[in-house]
């Protein structure tokens, strides 16, 4: 048996070498690198650490050796009786031996029983301690797998039952996966490997937060998470005294729940993912004890907040190409193999992790206004990345950029006329004009007027980020930038051109943003608008007539005086344009009058359903006596008036309406709508 | 003792008994949509695999189809239920709820003289 020790100590040392990299490279890598990556990294590892291969001349064979002939050193194998020779010198029985000879003869046996006897038998002692902790992990998880059926039971609703299947389809889980509420939870799990199950804490979701939790637990299914879960736990067992492996296994279920948002969110929008996000939240509740063989939708609270900013920054990180981050698995596996045969056990003792999970790294969010936070409260930062126009040159410009960001930037210190200095951190495409004076004393001026701007806000100028410098000399050019701007859809620089531009030139880029739908565009260059601009009053006047409400509303948001807005106001409330008054009572903060319109609104509606044989009562609608399942409104304009699901209904119907907007008639939906409008929440 | 089915289970059950107690998948999907149920395939295969683990249903593979068989006949299923009922509802009394049904109208005079021929029937 101490034989088989020795190749697992081999291993396990080998192995942590390998932990102890990518602890190490984590905090530099991980946001170059996809979470994916980061999880499955870990598998070579875990291989490493359960298969004793090891090639002919290994790079550690060498320093295997000296110790494989010095026995008694450590681990040497001792015959009982032949004491002497084997203790003189391991501990404080032996000293105190010297002294008293005939004593040492009688006492030594007792003194050195233990540990002898642990050296002897060390190989059955790491037996053992393998044997319980599986026994363990297997009894803890089949009683919580009990715990659950007792306090649970298979949801029986068909409905849900088929959003599930649904989704399972759409996200390529093919295989039927069943799904169990138990109040024996406080998040939802996935559990079971051939048979897998979803459980839930309790059915009372919105339509989103289960449609977002079940997409988190498939990704688990169709990664199989869960047997990479046994596997880790496995080699936990095996290597159950080696404090680096528990670390790696720490890791490894956090990158499992980073990798497994990073998948759900890779086709999401910014809004999706912050309704992500909500779910995330909203599951989190109170963490109870799971087991660690099963998969959660939400954890401790660090690692929480980890994912939630993990959701919301990961599309902003550049990461390496696909090339390289398989390069560099295979040179880890490569290691891996070469690392074969381990050295001295006493190595296993190594430090805990140095890994801090959260070192801040830089992330570079794109957008006009973006102000985040970041990490705790003393590592927190914030930052916004603008583009800032000082004539003749434009800066586009980042702060408050974390001060480690020193690692990955060049920088240099900019003396401001005020006295003061700023610490400007550079890309290496700056580095021509960091050297150019007539470049650096704009810079110092932009700086110095930002830190007086920004001075009393909470958010003040410290550090900055300079990302790119471009050299603006004659009218004409501003108006290619803007040009370029716009093709490229670059927000930040099109509206600082924008600014610069004549009245008549500005209306034209709205009136193309219009044209083509650019609602961000658009409300970037309104953004850069005097108050007093009549290009305010004359969009909106073209938005109303026209019905496109949401260009009206990013004009009536923050841009458009008071006074204008009651003008439109008194308008649109003649004319009876519901959506406009909301928008208008929203932007006036009049919300007493925007609550009354709305039960107005619906009132009305009721009415008209009612003339057509609809009933409404609290959130049930009924049709003929019947409780209906789907129910949808729709506009002639493809909008939804109303669009309702009960799960416990039985008939599916949906409002005729004339060109007009009049209802004219109800009807049954026929299966091809109904998998439409399923189709719609893929 | 027979495990009891859910609403859903319950539905499926009712095909395969009226199909004479086996059916294959097709069939009872075909019988769903029949009723109007337009479940979806794996919804299905998953009712269908919890009622095999109640031991109510058992499957064949016939190829690559199944084929699903009633471990439980419905006369059977109706009588331990109702069997579940009366212990459940009137503390084991069968006349609680024949008082029950007749008193709400559930059985009418004409049922009630069949029962009483088939009882006599029986006596004799």
């Amino acid at each position: 048996m101490n034989g088989v020790f020795r190749t697992v100590l081999s291993m396990s040392l080998s192995g942590s070498l390998l932990v102890l990299l990518l602890l190490l490279l984590r905090p530099l890598l991980r946001h170059r690198l996809s979470q994916r990556w980061w999880y499955y990294v870990w598998l070579i590892v875990i291989a490493r650490l359960l298969l004793p291969l090891t090639p002919p001349a290994s790079l550690m064979g060498a320093l295997f050796s000296p110790t494989e002939v010095s026995p008694p050193a450590v681990f040497g194998e001792m015959t009982p009786g032949h004491t002497v020779p084997a203790w003189s010198g391991m501990d404080s029985g032996a000293i105190i031996s010297a002294e008293d000879d005939t004593a040492t003869l009688n006492t030594a046996p007792s003194h050195i029983a233990l540990p002898k006897l642990l050296r002897q038998n060390i190989g059955l002692a790491w037996l053992m301690g393998s044997l319980l902790l599986l026994l363990r992990r297997a009894t803890e998880y089949q009683s919580f797998r009990r715990f659950l059926r007792a306090a649970g039971r298979p949801v029986d609703n068909p409905a849900l039952l088929d959003r599930l299947a649904l989704l399972g389809e759409s996200m390529g889980v093919r295989r039927p996966v069943e799904l169990w509420e138990s109040a024996a939870i406080s998040t939802p799990l996935l559990l079971g490997i051939s048979r897998p199950c979803i459980v839930l804490p309790h059915l009372n979701l919105s339509e989103e937060d289960f449609r977002y939790t079940v997409c988190h637990e498939l990704v688990h299914c169709r990664r199989r998470d869960v047997i990479t879960k046994w596997l880790g736990q496995l080699t936990l067992c095996v290597h159950w005294f080696n404090p680096l492996i528990w670390q790696m296994i720490r890791e490894m279920d956090r990158s499992c729940e980073l990798s497994c948002d990073e998948a759900v969110t890779a086709s999401l929008s910014a809004a999706e993912c912050r309704a992500y996000g909500d779910t995330l939240l909203r599951a989190a509740g109170q963490a109870g004890r799971v087991p660690a063989a099963s998969l959660t939708l939400s954890e401790s609270g660090k690692l929480l907040k980890e994912r939630l900013d993990a959701i919301m920054n990961n599309r902003n990180t550049v990461k390496m190409s696909s090339a390289m981050s398989l390069l560099l698995a295979l040179l880890l596996t490569a290691g891996a193999i070469t690392a074969g045969a381990s050295t001295d056990p006493r190595g296993t003792a190594a430090p805990d992790s140095p890994a801090d999970p959260n070192a801040p790294a830089m992330n570079l969010p794109m957008g006009n206004v973006p102000v985040v936070i970041k990490g705790d409260a003393d590592t927190a930062f914030r930052y916004t990345q603008e583009v800032y126009n000082q004539s003749p040159w434009f800066f586009e410009l980042c702060w408050n950029v974390n001060e480690k960001a020193g690692g990955y930037y060049p920088s240099r210190i900019v003396p401001l006329s005020s006295g003061d200095e700023i610490t400007v951190y550079y890309d290496e495409i700056c580095s021509n004009v960091m050297e150019n004076p007539e470049a650096l004393d704009a810079l110092a001026t932009l700086l110095e007027s930002l830190q007086k701007e920004s001075k009393d806000t909470e958010y003040p100028l410290k550090r900055a980020l300079l990302l790119s410098v471009r050299r603006i000399d004659t009218h004409s050019s501003y108006s290619e930038l803007a040009e370029q701007a716009y093709q490229e859809g670059s927000i930040s620089t099109f509206s600082t051109t924008f600014a610069s531009l004549s009245e008549n030139e500005q209306r034209a880029y709205l009136n193309r943003c219009y044209d083509d739908g650019h609602i961000s565009l658009f409300a970037a260059a309104v953004f850069r608008l005097p108050k007093s601009s009549p290009l305010i009053n004359e969009f909106a006047q073209k938005s109303y007539e026209d019905q496109y409400i949401s260009f009206f509303s990013v004009l009536v948001n923050g841009y458009m005086d008071p006074k204008t807005a009651e003008t439109w106001l008194n308008r649109a409330e003649q004319d009876h344009r519901a959506s406009f008054c909301s928008v208008l009572y929203k932007a006036l903060g009049r919300d007493e009058e925007l609550e009354a319109m709305e039960a107005e609104l619906d009132r009305q509606l009721a009415e008209e359903y009612q003339a057509h044989g609809i009933t409404i009562d609290g959130k049930n609608y009924y049709y003929q006596g019947q409780l209906v399942h789907i129910f949808m409104d729709k506009q002639p304009n493809k909008s939804f008036y109303r669009l309702d699901m009960n799960p416990l209904g039985t008939i599916n119907i949906k409002l005729l309406r004339g060109e007009d907007g009049q209802i004219q008639g109800v009807d049954y939906m026929t299966e091809a709508e109904v998998t439409e409008l399923f189709g719609d929440n893929k | 003792m027979i495990q009891p089915a859910s609403d859903s289970e319950l539905a499926l059950m009712q095909i395969i008994w009226s199909a004479g107690g086996r059916a294959q998948y097709a069939q009872i999907m075909e019988e769903l949509a029949q009723s109007g149920r337009l479940w979806q395939k794996n919804t299905v295969i998953t009712l269908l695999s919890r009622l095999v683990e109640k031991g109510l249903l058992s499957v064949n593979k016939l190829g690559r189809r199944n084929e699903y068989t009633a471990v439980v006949s419905e006369a059977d299923y109706q009588a331990s239920q109702a069997q579940a009922l009366v212990n459940k509802l009137y503390a084991g009394s069968a006349k609680g709820l024949v008082a029950t049904l007749i008193q709400q109208d559930l059985l009418f005079p004409e049922d009630y003289a069949e029962l009483k021929r088939f009882w006599e029937g029986k006596e004799t």
